[in-house]
């Protein structure tokens, strides 16, 4: 039996667990304006199994031709918003359903939020309400829209065989609208029509949901199309490592979307190169006289014709399946350089990779987290997973065949992307093992090329260190909402790795650097607003002021290090802060020299030969405090000590009751400092 | 995930054995010891903005928040009704709710500091909000 349908009745469906929130946002819709002729009733669903099952229950309950499915903790703000609804649709009968927040295209994953999103809602976190406006200037034709509120003018079932739980739900609506061939739109709302509570949520059996509305609907979500049809080449370079040779070639048959694997060794003895060419392995390169991997990359390049897309990798990674893939869907930006995966040995997060095991576990945990950019920039390149896309070399030439060791070759390479405004990127949802000993010689020639190659890169680009990492134990010590409006300046920012990490972290923050180093600055000006400049000289040259003024491993070189703290004061906004790393000249090991009556320089450490002013933690906190600054927290990094300094110590302590062990096992200071 | 989902209910348990024990000392470091953590626990995120609103209190020599409530749910609850009466401020569609909202203020025993913390949290145009609060106080509308 069809039953007849209201036209001219509008009806509001809730699945409610909350007595509070559901009053309220009844409330909202009592004071709705309804249209001349309209009705409107609300149907609470209380405690539904599922999302699904609860709006099913609602839509068979209602005669009305539109429907309007919210969550409890909406309140629409939009009063003529039954009106303005009512006039999208009128627009075109193939509009079948509107949301206020949209993606006109998911990502690879099927994710709604990691790709642009059209629409505006208020968003209330539980430190702040306020406006989140994406792309909302026009009626906008979209692939999903968000599940918050989404009103409908035709009835489709939603999918309760498919979908028992919280997720998803919304995304699989939109795409049983496309196959009925209606339209899925967001409106240009000018003021936002809702407020919406976004607090945390509990994605507990969210990626399960995903993994299945990709298996219905993959077919359907261009992203994933496309995804499926990319080809990688992998270039895997190996040395005397035989055995993990052969593991991760067959490790690698399992690793989705690799085309062909171009084998390169690199001068091995092990027999390597026997047992490759006594396999059907098509694409092998060898390399004779083991003459460094500038020559060994660009060899393998113009040798052997490659895909749209080039994964580097070392023999003993392991990428997990569907990684190499995610990598390269990370370069799919007109202005990518590289993309790396998170390891075990790149990234803070990978320290939970502790085998090839839990790769598949990582990843999956990895690409549920909401918060979680898919993409994060970065200027350091991991040499020994990286991935590439082919057309890059057209712009930046092939690699400098006078470096030899690979992490020289890729920093170098690395810079003059830098110069070429293409990014580097940590792909979150791409994770891989390492399986190699922390410190552990992988390639020939270790020392003697890397020597070879510092000389190289001093010559050619004019500076002596070539820092691509961020100081990620000073930026712990920014504490803001994502998207605060702040500035940073950092004083000796080299070639801005932190300012640039910085900036990626917090987009709304304008990170300034200052160098003593002309090279470093031209280099840096690409990635932050970088001057030349010696704050020794007590001058900078901008006339900002700043939240925070951050000093990595800057204060010891300094002559005047409390007056350009003192002068700090007046760079700094009200409450700001000071961020700095120090190195502790009481450290055990400078103890251990002096009482063998050495103190020796060298070229880099804590006895560093350009090491003007030495600190202890008295002498920190001295420094602040004279300059007018309270230090607010202060820790140290400490390493393992031997059992003789250890001895040493001891001794010590029982001379002075001012010094504790940390004093002397502290190696290097990290201070946050707020002006008085 | 589980692990995450077993922290949520034990902070939160701890919460309210040391509100029952009136430890306020051991209510500060548990919300400010990891507020990353913290932060992503709805319900802890508000006690932790509610901890400063004591602070004030307990410097202007009032009776502080922790000190009027029972448990964590009962801070939540404030900070949700409170949040939905300045909402309905802001957006005018306040009604015949102003006596109501008087009501609450006076039998929980709102501070102010109380009552702006939770208006800076959950209003969009915190200035109109602040004016209407005013005026209300200086007719007598409202009592804090």
């Amino acid at each position: 039996m069809t039953r007849s349908v209201k036209d001219k009745e509008v009806c509001f469906i809730i699945c409610s667990n909350d007595q509070l929130y559901t009053e309220e946002c009844l409330y909202y819709i009592a004071h709705l304006h309804v249209p001349d002729g309209y009705q409107i009733n609300v149907l609470t669903i209380e405690d539904a199994r599922s999302m699904t099952a609860g709006y099913n229950e609602g839509m068979c309950a209602s005669d009305a031709k539109y429907k309007v499915y919210l969550h409890q903790d909406v309140f629409i703000i939009n009063r003529n918003f039954i009106q303005d609804f009512l006039d999208v649709f009128e627009q075109d009968e193939k509009i079948g359903m509107i949301g206020m927040v949209g993606a006109s295209r998911l990502s690879t994953a099927g994710i709604m939020w990691e790709g642009a999103r059209q629409g505006a809602l208020y968003n209330w976190k539980v430190r702040e309400t306020k406006e989140v406006r994406m792309s909302d200037d026009v009626l906008t034709q979209v692939e999903v829209i968000d599940g918050f509120l989404m009103i409908t003018q035709y009835d489709i079932p939603w999918r309760e065989d498919l979908f028992d739980g919280w997720d998803f739900y919304d995304c699989s609506q939109s795409k049983e609208f496309a196959r009925r061939g209606y339209k899925v739109v967001v409106p240009r709302q000018g003021k936002p029509w809702c407020i919406h509570n976004s607090g945390c949520v509990s994605l507990m059996n969210y990626d399960m949901e995903r993994l299945k509305f990709i298996r219905e609907y993959g077919e359907e979500i261009p992203a994933i199309k496309e995804k499926n049809a990319f080809k990688i080449t992998v270039i895997l370079t190996t040395y005397n490592r035989k055995i993990q040779l052969q593991d991760t070639l067959e490790w690698l048959s399992e690793v989705d979307g690799i085309a062909n694997i171009i084998i390169a060794d690199n001068g091995s003895t092990d027999g390597s190169a026997d047992w490759l060419s006594s396999q059907s392995y098509e694409y092998l390169w060898f390399d004779e006289g083991v003459q460094g991997y500038g020559k060994l990359w660009n060899a393998v390049l113009e040798n052997f014709e490659t895909e749209d897309y080039i994964v580097f990798m070392e023999a003993g990674v392991y990428p997990e399946k569907g990684s190499l893939l995610e990598l390269i869907s990370a370069l799919h930006t007109e202005n990518a350089g590289t993309a790396n995966p998170v390891t075990n040995y790149y990234d803070d997060d990978g320290s939970r990779i502790t085998g090839r095991d839990v790769l598949a576990m990582f990843a999956q945990n990895s690409r549920i987290q909401q918060n979680r950019k898919m993409t994060q920039k970065t200027l350091f390149s991991n040499w020994r997973i990286w991935a590439i896309k082919r057309n890059v070399f057209n712009k930046v030439g092939r690699f400098r065949e006078e470096l030899k060791s690979p992490e020289d070759v890729l920093t170098d390479y690395t810079i003059r992307m830098i110069q070429n405004n293409l990014e580097q990127t940590v792909c979150r949802r791409a994770c891989a093992w390492e399986s190699f000993r922390r410190g552990e010689e992988i390639y020939a020639g270790t020392e003697l090329w890397r020597e070879e190659d510092r000389t190289f890169m001093r010559a050619a680009w004019g500076m002596n260190y070539f820092n691509l990492r961020p100081n990620r134990a000073l930026m712990k010590y920014i504490k803001e909402p994502s998207e605060r409006e702040f500035k940073v300046l950092e004083v000796g920012c080299d070639l801005g790795a932190t300012l640039f990490e910085i900036q990626s972290c917090y987009p709304n923050c304008q990170t300034y650097g200052l160098d003593i180093n002309k090279a470093a600055v031209e280099i840096a000006k690409h990635t932050a607003i970088v001057k030349y400049g010696n704050i020794d000289e007590l001058t900078i040259p901008f006339e900002e002021k700043f939240d925070y003024i951050i000093f990595g491993d800057v204060l010891e070189h300094l002559r005047h290090p409390e007056e350009v703290v003192r002068m700090c004061r007046e760079l700094l906004h009200e409450n700001g802060h000071i961020i700095a790393s120090i190195p502790n000249v009481m450290h055990i090991s400078v103890m251990e020299e002096l009482i063998e009556g050495r103190f020796r320089y060298s070229d880099v450490g804590l006895l560093d030969r350009t090491h003007i002013h030495l600190f202890t933690y008295y002498e920190i906190m001295t420094l602040f405090e004279n300059a007018g600054f309270e230090v607010k927290d202060i820790n140290g990094t400490v390493f393992d000590i031997s059992g003789r300094q250890r001895e040493i110590m001891n001794i010590l302590l029982k001379l002075s009751e001012n010094t504790e062990a940390w004093m002397y096992e502290t190696f290097q200071y990290t201070v946050k400092a707020q002006k008085r | 995930m589980d692990a995450q989902v077993r922290w949520d209910l034990i902070l939160k348990e701890r919460f309210d054995e040391l509100l029952l024990r009136r430890q306020y000392a051991e209510i500060h470091t548990l919300l400010e010891t990891d507020t990353e953590i913290i932060d992503q626990i709805n319900d802890l995120a508000i006690a932790r903005i509610m901890l400063s609103v004591c602070e004030q209190e307990r410097a202007a020599g009032q009776c502080t928040l922790f000190e009027k409530v029972n448990n964590l749910d009962e801070i939540v609850c404030r900070y949700t009704v409170l949040m939905f009466y300045l909402r309905r401020m802001e957006f005018d569609i306040m009604d015949d709710s102003l006596d109501a909202f008087n009501q609450f203020l006076i039998v929980n025993q709102v501070s102010r500091q109380e009552l702006f913390a939770v208006m800076y949290c959950g209003n969009i145009d915190r200035e109109k909000v602040l004016q209407i609060i005013k005026d209300k106080m200086i007719n007598g509308e409202i009592a804090i």
